[in-house]
């Protein structure tokens, strides 16, 4: 069952969990965006992640509060942002940007000391037997907790942002902060929640990398996967299933360019690196094309500050 | 196979560039500046130069300044720190990766007092520029031999960063000596197109690993192939690269090439 030397089971199976760092961050700040703000800087806080779980998990020795840890430093840095933007109404581009080099600093400062040191191993979720089925076995039971919390938290999201109070309060903050404000909603507090869920998942996503995926700390770790899932959010259109759709395939096109490689296809390198943007492109100009001038789905308070007294 | 196969490719460039530098100007002091393209803490090629750059600080002591900057994109950026290292006072600037070959030899013609030592190139357009090199290929020919001994599958594996001379010349010495020990060797190239990219060369190395390649060697900065070969459990072997990566010897790390730049 192999296609050009490429066994597409082993593919999907890696693609899941190449794509775990991105698709986490994405629908944190799919949440993020909702509420009306633009946090830019994802990077930043998935680095911070990747790092304050790395350290965690090695002095603890466990993984599970190795990632704990991520969410908490991601958070906390989150939290940075939340005050300059949501208390002190900085520029919320200039602030997500400085955001994103104050993290990448920090890190590198904070993770002296941690290079060449194996965090301890995060295996497989369930037993072997479910694992070594043909087909199903790789692509459904073959992965580690976090590669099945990202797709839960995917359908948490799409139910809370479609179908509960919170969503709805949520979405109202972004739409229009000054009627959220009218009925007496706290923009500005919901927002900051709202941040610091954002910062959590980010990092949870960068400790995906540190502790799993790579696993062992370097500086610059994530090395501009947040700028990816920055994009996914808006190929996403805002919306979580759409979150993973994309996820998938950036993180998919990354393994298939590397596998098509290895087998020895003839396909240059450069067409699939440039294919996921190429798509994103394609489908905002799709998107936006059918609803005659109406922004493709971005909430429409994205990146304004709100105070009271306006 | 725990035997440690220390290939130390040293190059004695830094000196002697260093000391011709020096004395040939008559200067009391040197001031020294290193432009990196990765971070110092990746654990292989960057770290193995800050090394030297420290290591030149101890040998010639308050003769000597250094400074450096990490982590300096190739491309123009790159021609913006080098334009700001010469304009800072440094006297010798060592630009650590071959995509600065442009740059370097732009900004060198605008400083024509400064000297430049490019790493790894092929372009000396100013008399004020030269390249160095190490034989880098010679420590490949021994991981060559050692992939087309150990090999099970005969499937070996090599994770290029760029096609430019130097990695090239990894991967011809590589293969021609695994082939000559195991004539059924098949090598398959990945390139990642990236320097330094942990996630992207884990991946890399995943996809080898998944199409049956059991020994990897690889030609970025980073330590993440040899992660990806320790979670098989001792299936999949693979090679230190640039520096010792010490931290897997226990596991798939049989050899390494370390580079040591230092006086």
């Amino acid at each position: 069952m192999d296609f050009g030397g490429i066994n597409p089971v082993i593919l999907i199976a890696t693609l899941m969990a190449s794509a775990v760092p991105i698709l986490l961050a994405a629908l944190g700040e799919t949440v993020v965006e909702r509420a009306g703000v633009l946090n830019l800087g994802v990077e930043g806080m998935m680095v911070i992640g990747a790092l304050g779980g790395f350290i965690v998990a090695v002095h603890s020795g466990s993984p599970l509060l190795g990632f704990l840890g991520g969410a908490v430093a991601g958070a906390l840095l989150s939290l940075i942002f939340a005050a300059l933007t949501q208390v002190f109404l900085a520029n919320q581009v200039a602030t997500g940007l400085a955001l994103t080099l104050f993290g990448l600093g920090v890190s590198s400062l904070g993770g002296q000391g941690y290079n060449g040191i194996k965090p301890p191993a995060t295996g497989q979720l369930l037993p072997d037997a479910l694992a070594k089925l043909p087909v199903v076995g790789p692509i459904v039971f073959g992965h580690d907790w976090v590669v099945y919390f990202s797709i839960f938290m995917t359908a948490a999201l799409w139910w809370v942002l479609k179908a509960t109070r919170i969503g709805l309060i949520i979405r109202a903050v972004g739409e229009s902060h000054e009627a959220a404000h009218a009925l007496g909603y706290k923009v500005n507090r919901i927002r900051l929640m709202c941040i610091a869920f954002g910062g959590a998942m980010a990092g949870i996503g960068g400790a995906y990398l540190s502790l799993i995926r790579v696993p062992q700390w370097v500086d610059g770790i994530t090395a501009g996967a947040g700028w990816i899932a920055l994009a996914i959010v808006v190929f996403a259109s805002w919306k979580p299933w759409r979150v993973l759709l994309g996820a998938w395939l950036f993180g998919g096109i990354t393994v298939l360019q590397l596998n098509l490689q290895v087998a020895g296809s003839g396909i240059p390198v450069e067409y699939l690196s440039m294919a996921p943007y190429l798509i994103t492109i394609l489908v905002l100009v799709i998107m936006s094309a059918g609803r005659r001038g109406k922004a493709n789905g971005a909430p429409a308070s994205l990146g304004q500050n709100f105070h009271a007294s306006r | 196979m725990k035997r440690r196969n220390l290939l130390a490719t040293a190059a004695m460039g830094l000196t002697l560039a260093f000391g011709g530098a020096a004395s040939a100007q008559g200067m009391d002091k040197v001031k020294a500046c290193f432009v990196y393209v990765g971070p110092i803490g990746d654990g292989g090629w960057t770290y193995q130069h800050h090394q030297g750059a420290l290591a030149v600080k101890e040998e010639f002591g308050d003769k000597v300044e250094i400074q450096w900057q990490e982590s300096v994109p190739e491309g123009a950026d790159s021609e913006r720190v080098l334009t700001q290292m010469a304009l800072g006072g440094c006297n010798i600037i060592f630009t650590t990766s071959f995509g600065y070959m442009d740059p370097t030899n732009a900004v060198a013609a605008k400083f024509p007092d400064v000297k430049f030592e490019h790493a790894t190139g092929f372009k000396r357009e100013h008399p004020n520029v030269t390249t160095y090199n190490a034989r880098f290929y010679e420590g490949r020919a021994v991981q060559g031999h050692i992939a087309g001994k150990m090999t099970k599958s005969n499937k070996i594996g090599y994770i290029g960063s760029f096609p430019i001379p130097e990695v090239v010349m990894g991967i011809n010495s590589y293969y021609l000596h695994a082939k000559k020990v195991n004539p059924d060797v098949q090598l398959s190239v990945v390139w990642a197109f990236t320097w330094f990219d942990p996630a992207k060369e884990a991946d890399a190395a995943k996809a080898l690993i998944d199409q049956g390649v059991d020994v990897i060697a690889s030609h970025t900065d980073s330590t993440a192939p040899l992660a990806e070969a320790a979670k098989t459990n001792g299936a999949v072997i693979g090679f230190g690269q640039a520096s010792d990566m010490a931290e897997y010897k226990d596991g798939p790390r049989v050899s390494s090439i370390i580079d040591n730049w230092a006086p």
